[in-house]
């Protein structure tokens, strides 16, 4: 199971470098959610695979459960990911607006000066 | 002892409050400011003349950082007091000098400054009894050079001189904290008296040779020896005074000192001539025949400066006890005649306003003072009797002559001694006699005429010194002595006369005047030494080559870096994550994994994953907008159903919610954001991104598998499985944590989101007021 986990991550990370490697802004926000997504899965394999039941609690004797802390954790990242995703997309939007243009090379010229 | 600390912070504590002062005293005084730092100094050094004049030597340890082991030694013996002596001494001479010397709109107060931190970390390089601090030292003098050189930045050739002078010895200063970093390792000690005691298991090692040419190549840079004499004929774009006290008495014999200290440690071994006394020799030679062929008098002085060096550092290398004490007698003796020739020549720039010796005749008439002091200084460099030049020159003599007795070809050694020295009577000839004699030169830039006292006082006491020095030579006897016993480390007890009987050295002498006699009065031979082709600039047009080069690889090497491309920039990072993470993984053998763990899973687990896996490939090879967001919603999902089999509903849910969201999102973008002509990449590009998503894509997969495979700790989470119920009332862990264990994470978590949400709202409120004042101006 975690072999197939790590291929999975390996994807999703290798997907998300290429899109993030490209010039524009709309793909590089795709790949910056693939990136998230990465993550979670990432953190949620430190917990251990299939450990035992989820965690809510049954109170009978005997019962593993799984990590609930990693969970937990990710359960911020998810919210909060979501919130930089739709704040991008809104900066590209306004980018484009602004300059008839989403390539991030943009970005980057606008900085400078 | 005090006075140690004493001598060598007075002057960096006086360069610190330079600006200060200058406020107080004004301009115009802050020289007098520098020449107290000095005296005050001096007289710490002369407080200190029991140990350096005395059989026991001083050696003193502060702690410094004692938990890195790190102590500021000091150590005064012979060697080491002697220098001291020479660098406060001529440091107060030359403040003095200096403050007739300057004149508006130079910055004063700067000069002064940097010329004691100068004068700081040359007593510091010659007392410290540390290797290590040795070159902090060695490199702050450097640095106080550099600023020196560069005095006058307004012109091109100073700062050429500068970044050439710390281009070249800081080559050779990196070469030496190599050298001494071997050496630390090898004996556990950078503290001299500790590396004498080991002198013998040092030269049975295997590392010996490289450590000693390490130690060399600095040595030789700041000396400048051949191949690195380069530097210092540019150095002479520095003002005058600079010139007398770091490019001729002081700081240029830094590398003889280091020779002379490390002596009792490296020499005994035929590398130490070899090297040593081979490099010193080609110098003298060379220097000696550069500086003839010159017109310019500082350039004279300044390779005459070179080959001088060579010719100490060639005595060394003989690695003997008269080779060691006519060293240490030429190093006061040089200090003396060609301090105060730099410091007449600074007269005659200044007086006349050129320094050009085919310009320059007849300044006797005109400068009589000034004569009688450059002919002192002449012939003490020539080495005529009644001179102390005469003197250490003819002990040099002697101790290559009998060089012959330890092997034949080392004969060498005594006959370009008296070639170099043929060379050096005639350029010294040149310098008095063209200069002084003859027509009274007309046309000059100013009219000459002798310069005030003060300027003359301070050549005039050098000149003293010479004169006496070399008819009562006993006068020098204490310090000689007690300089060579510490180079060789033995007790030493030489009387000083100017007449040994007819010694071959004598021969030697009388030869050497005969043929420059002949050579300076045949103008026909003269012709035949300035005619011949300046075969040893190449080193300079190396240089010259190599500067520009190295700075237009430099600003290459920038533009590959700093691209100004994020997604270059964040390239970088992958390949560096990946380079240096993976070394280690494979480096501690950390990448391994659990196999029977690996691969089991259901067969619908299969699916999901290649579903998973198909999905994400679609994000990036769909070439409809809509279609790789389509795509990414699969992922999404897929994603929720992983967390299903993780046995992690409540991520689920949250996933399930947040990916329909995003969706949405993505899809008011795609109506709102037209679809851009999008620039064509080119395969070349895309095989690059490629190369870089797979490598980071592999090394992720990796990195998880070998972080799975080593979960050694266990996790707090058993804390929170035992407590939720009891202590929060709650069956759902997950939630427990979030709202009773870590509440204040979840309100930074809703801050977040807050601050996001109000982002969103500015911007697209700002889009919708630049919208109207953009239709408005249409």
């Amino acid at each position: 199971m975690i072999g197939l986990l790590a291929i999975i991550i390996g994807f999703l990370v290798g997907t998300g470098t290429y899109l993030i490697l490209k010039k524009t802004a709309f793909k590089v926000a795709l790949g910056l959610v693939l990136y998230g997504q990465a993550a979670n899965l990432l953190i949620i394999t430190m917990g251990g695979v299939k450990l035992g039941e989820p965690p809510i609690i049954l109170r009978e004797a005997g019962i593993s459960y799984s990590d609930p802390l990693v969970q937990a954790l990710i359960l911020t990242a998810i919210v909060i990911g979501f919130g930089v995703t739709s704040y991008l997309l809104v900066l590209v939007y306004r980018a484009y607006q602004a300059h008839d243009s989403d390539s991030v090379d943009l970005f980057e010229e606008v900085d400078d000066k | 002892m005090f006075s140690v600390l004493w001598v060598v912070f007075i002057p960096f504590i006086f360069a610190a409050l330079t600006p200060l002062i200058q406020k107080f005293i004004g301009e115009d005084r802050i020289g007098l400011w520098g020449v107290i730092a000095a005296l005050l100094s001096f007289g710490g050094v002369l407080s200190l003349a029991g140990y350096g004049l005395g059989d026991e030597p001083l050696y003193v340890i502060y702690e410094w950082a004692p938990t890195f082991g790190l102590t500021l030694g000091f150590y005064i013996d012979g060697l080491s007091w002697l220098f001291a002596f020479l660098i406060s001494g001529i440091g107060v001479l030359i403040n003095l000098y200096a403050y007739w010397y300057l004149h508006k709109p130079d910055p004063f107060g700067r000069f002064f400054a940097y010329l004691l931190f100068f004068m700081g970390s040359m007593l510091g390089l010659v007392l410290s009894s540390n290797l290590i601090i040795l070159i902090i030292f060695w490199e702050l003098t450097t640095i106080s050079s550099f600023l020196l050189i560069g005095y006058w930045s307004h012109t091109e050739r100073a700062r050429y001189g500068a970044v050439k002078s710390i281009l070249v010895t800081s080559v050779g200063g990196l070469a030496m904290i190599g050298g001494a970093v071997i050496l630390t390792v090898i004996t556990g000690t950078a503290e001299f008296p500790e590396l004498i005691k080991k002198a013998a298991f040092i030269q049975e090692h295997a590392l010996f040779f490289p450590i000693l040419l390490l130690l060399m190549l600095g040595a030789f840079s700041k000396s400048a020896q051949s191949p690195f004499h380069i530097w210092l004929p540019d150095a002479m774009e520095a003002p005058t005074p600079v010139s007398a006290f770091l490019h001729s008495s002081t700081m240029v014999k830094a590398g003889v000192f280091l020779i002379a200290r490390v002596h009792p440690i490296f020499s005994g071994r035929e590398e130490w001539i070899l090297l040593i006394a081979s490099i010193g020799l080609i110098t003298m030679v060379l220097g000696a025949y550069y500086a003839l062929r010159k017109v310019d008098l500082k350039a004279i002085l300044a390779y005459s400066t070179v080959s001088q060096l060579g010719l100490m550092i060639m005595a060394l290398g003989f690695a003997d006890v008269l080779g060691a004490k006519a060293t240490a007698f030429h190093i006061m003796n040089h200090a003396a005649f060609k301090g105060m020739l730099f410091l007449v020549v600074g007269i005659i720039d200044h007086e006349t306003g050129t320094r050009d010796i085919s310009r320059l005749s007849g300044l006797r008439f005109t400068m009589p003072k000034t004569a009688v002091l450059a002919f002192i200084g002449a012939f003490a460099s020539a080495g005529i009797p009644l001179f102390n030049g005469f003197l250490s020159k003819e002990l040099i003599f002697e101790a290559a002559y009998d060089q012959i007795g330890v092997a034949s070809w080392m004969a060498v050694f005594p006959v370009f001694a008296v070639v170099g020295s043929i060379l050096t009577f005639t350029y010294s000839m040149k310098i008095f006699f063209r200069v002084f004699y003859g027509e009274e030169a007309k046309e000059l830039p100013k009219h000459p005429h002798d310069p005030p006292f003060g300027m003359l006082f301070s050549p005039g006491l050098l000149a003293a010194v010479t004169v006496i020095v070399g008819i009562l030579p006993f006068i020098a006897e204490r310090f000689v002595n007690a300089a060579t016993a510490a180079i060789t480390q033995q007790p030493a007890d030489f009387y000083l006369t100017i007449w040994h009987g007819f010694t071959p050295a004598l021969w030697m002498s009388v030869v050497t005047v005969a043929i420059g006699i002949v050579l300076y009065s045949r103008k026909a031979l003269l012709e035949v030494l300035h005619s011949k082709p300046p075969f040893g600039l190449t080193v300079n047009a190396m240089y010259d080559w190599w500067y520009p080069n190295i700075m237009l690889g430099a600003e290459k090497l920038i533009g590959v870096f700093q691209s100004q491309k994020i997604r270059f920039y964040f390239m970088y990072i992958l390949g560096m994550v990946v380079v240096l993470c993976g070394w280690v993984l494979i480096r501690d053998g950390h990448f391994r994994f659990i196999p029977h763990d690996l691969m089991h899973a259901e067969t619908y687990e299969y699916l999901g994953a290649l579903a998973f896996i198909l999905a994400t490939i679609g994000v990036a090879l769909f070439r409809s907008r809509l279609a790789k967001v389509i795509s990414l919603g699969v992922v999404g999902y897929m994603l929720c159903a992983t967390f299903i089999v993780l046995r992690a509903p409540d991520l689920a849910l949250t996933q399930l919610l947040v990916d329909i969201v995003t969706v949405i999102l993505f899809v008011l973008v795609i109506y709102f954001l037209p679809q851009l002509k999008e620039v064509k990449e080119s395969l070349s590009v895309k095989i690059r991104d490629l190369a870089v998503a797979g490598l980071t894509g592999a090394f992720v997969t990796v990195f998880v598998l070998a972080v799975y495979a080593h979960r050694h700790t266990t996790s707090v989470a058993e804390y929170f499985l035992d407590n939720a119920y009891e202590l929060a009332g709650g069956t759902n862990v997950v939630n427990v944590i979030l709202v009773d264990f870590r509440t204040f994470d979840t309100l930074g978590e809703i801050i977040v989101l807050a601050i996001a949400g109000l982002g969103v709202y500015a911007l697209v409120r700002m889009g919708v007021a630049h919208k109207k004042k953009k239709d408005s101006s249409i």
